[in-house]
């Protein structure tokens, strides 16, 4: 079956490992599931089988060692060339290969473009929608951001216990889920609760404003870890006091951007949500 | 908020927090206690802490009892007694402290629009914390039971550390916070008015019998089961669970509702 073809032909690489844990991709499209409207709810459910948009949260994962899917594990993470979204064919001819695949903006626009166009099979619909789902998470994930000036810091790694951890599996899942004991009913009750004013305020402007507009805040991220420390527990723990809160705040933003981006395509009177 | 209990998804493994209840033991507290909230408490309460769950912050303590200015409260947690009594580093009587704590922040909370936002706010975190670890029983700490170590099998475990979570672990494994408080929170009205009629001193008086109660349930071999010692307390961590819910509830109603 003919898929649908992103613009950037990306080059295939082995798994990339960074991604927010499963869990947590859980959270996100719990809560924008949590904020779907009704129209825009019983379409996409409708779309996927009946099933809502968490049962399809890690879907793109699951699927990206599979013939026609293995394109799908390069749409993960997006490059900036310090705060220069780098797009188009400037990806597939940096000199980086980690650069080379970090096709997620592309991917992300071209799912909601193809979904625009109402052109889609049933599959290729299905398959959109979860593209959508697993990358405004990824994208929201601040070491799914590669900064070409930077890249040495994605090699940071802190020693606790004994152990090198790197820091950017840290940022994937144990700054969350070494401070809360949640499940994904949980995040949905403790983080769907944005006032309107708040939701108009993450959700304003269009999806390249959303991603560029996460640069500043990621690139300190970046900016939280000296490597080679060491750690002890309360050491740890302060320094965790600092991280989750963003962490989590970035869950929170993913899953009703998320949940706008949704609305703009399944909804015909909710806002429309545009790509620059 | 459409749906607030949504279907329970994949798992995810508990990260425990080393002190107290676990954050699930305290989530679960907090869980129960805000369902009895009423709604001008509860609405009063979240336009303190930003709009979030009382559960949010159910941990915060145990977050942040390392750095000022809030490292004042490290000793807030857990009582350490000497045989009968809390004494001081000279031996005399003094009163435990997380109750004494208590009992000031509800005596300062009486008149909270007086406060300042932020003294409320952290006031709050204080009361839904320090309410899960007065009613564990083993924050009421005995030169005995200090150093005393179980073992599971073939691991070792310290007496506070195997109450924070593996005592709850031992039924509740891979139940979620929220799913723990529905399964723990089956009293009638009744019973809940019974559960939260007495006073602090009453309660806390509760937590110190058992803290004798389940150091002595221990195997005198150290070497802890399902049938020798899980089985036999389980009732117990679920009943203090439940019963700090309830009474965090009353606590938090008698000072928001208004």
């Amino acid at each position: 079956m003919k898929r649908f073809i992103i613009i950037i032909a990306c080059l295939l690489f082995t798994n990339s490992a960074f991604a927010w844990s499963r869990a947590l991709h859980n959270a996100i499209a719990a809560i924008a599931n949590d904020n779907l409207t009704e129209q825009a709810e019983a379409n996409i459910n409708k779309a996927l089988g009946g099933h809502n948009i968490i049962y399809s949260a890690q879907w793109m994962y699951d699927v990206a060692e599979e013939k026609g899917y293995e394109q799908t594990k390069n749409w993960r993470s997006v490059a900036f060339n310090k705060t220069k979204l780098i797009k188009g064919k400037k990806i597939a001819k940096h000199p980086e290969n980690i650069v080379n695949r970090a096709c997620g903006f592309e991917a992300l626009t071209a799912a909601i473009s193809a979904i625009e166009s109402g052109k889609l099979s049933e599959q290729e619909l299905a398959d959109n929608i979860r593209y959508i789902v697993t990358i405004m998470g990824d994208l929201h994930c601040p070491t799914h951001y590669i900064f070409t000036d930077m890249l040495e810091k994605r090699k940071s790694y802190y020693i606790y216990d004994n152990k090198k951890r790197p820091y950017v599996t840290y940022w994937e899942s144990d700054a969350v889920r070494g401070t809360f004991a949640w499940r994904t009913s949980e995040f949905v009750h403790q983080l769907s609760r944005l006032t309107p004013e708040q939701v108009s305020q993450v959700t304003a402007g269009s999806v390249t404003d959303w991603i560029v507009g996460n640069v500043p805040l990621y690139r300190e991220v970046f900016g939280m870890i000296d490597t080679g420390t060491r750690f002890d527990k309360n050491g740890l723990r302060r320094w965790q006091n600092k991280i989750y809160p963003i962490a989590i705040e970035q869950i929170t933003v993913a899953g009703y951007r998320l949940a706008t981006v949704l609305n703009s395509l399944f909804d015909t009177n909710a806002p429309k949500v545009t790509i620059k | 908020m459409k749906r607030v209990f949504l279907t329970a998804l994949l798992a995810m493994t508990l990260a425990s927090s080393a002190m107290a209840w676990d954050g699930r033991g305290h989530s679960a507290i907090a869980y129960i206690a805000e369902k009895y909230l009423t709604s001008r408490a509860k609405a009063n309460i979240e336009s303190y802490i930003g709009g979030r769950s009382i559960v949010y912050y159910a941990s915060w303590m145990d977050f942040n009892r390392t750095d000022p200015p809030f490292d004042i409260t490290r000793d807030w947690h857990v009582d350490y007694w000497t045989d009968d009594m809390r004494t001081d580093s000279n031996g005399n009587p003094v009163p435990p402290y997380s109750v004494t704590q208590v009992k000031r922040i509800v005596s300062e909370m009486s008149d909270f629009r007086s406060l300042s936002d932020s003294l409320v706010n952290v006031n709050i975190k204080f009361l839904v914390h320090l309410m899960g670890d007065i009613h564990c029983p083993v924050h009421i700490d005995f030169p005995t039971s200090r150093p005393m170590r179980v073992k599971e099998g073939k691991k070792t475990l310290k007496v506070h550390a195997m109450w924070d979570g593996r005592i709850i672990d031992s039924k509740h494994n891979n139940t979620s916070p929220s799913l723990l408080a529905q399964n723990l929170d089956i009293y009638t009205k009744e019973q809940i008015a019974a559960t939260q009629s007495g006073t602090l001193d009453d309660w806390y008086q509760e937590t110190v019998v058992l803290s004798k109660t389940v150091i002595e349930m221990i195997p005198e071999s150290k070497q802890v089961t399902y049938s020798n010692y899980f089985n036999k307390v389980i009732g117990i961590a679920e009943e203090r669970i439940t019963v700090a819910g309830y009474r965090l509830a009353a606590i938090l109603n008698s000072i928001f509702d208004k």
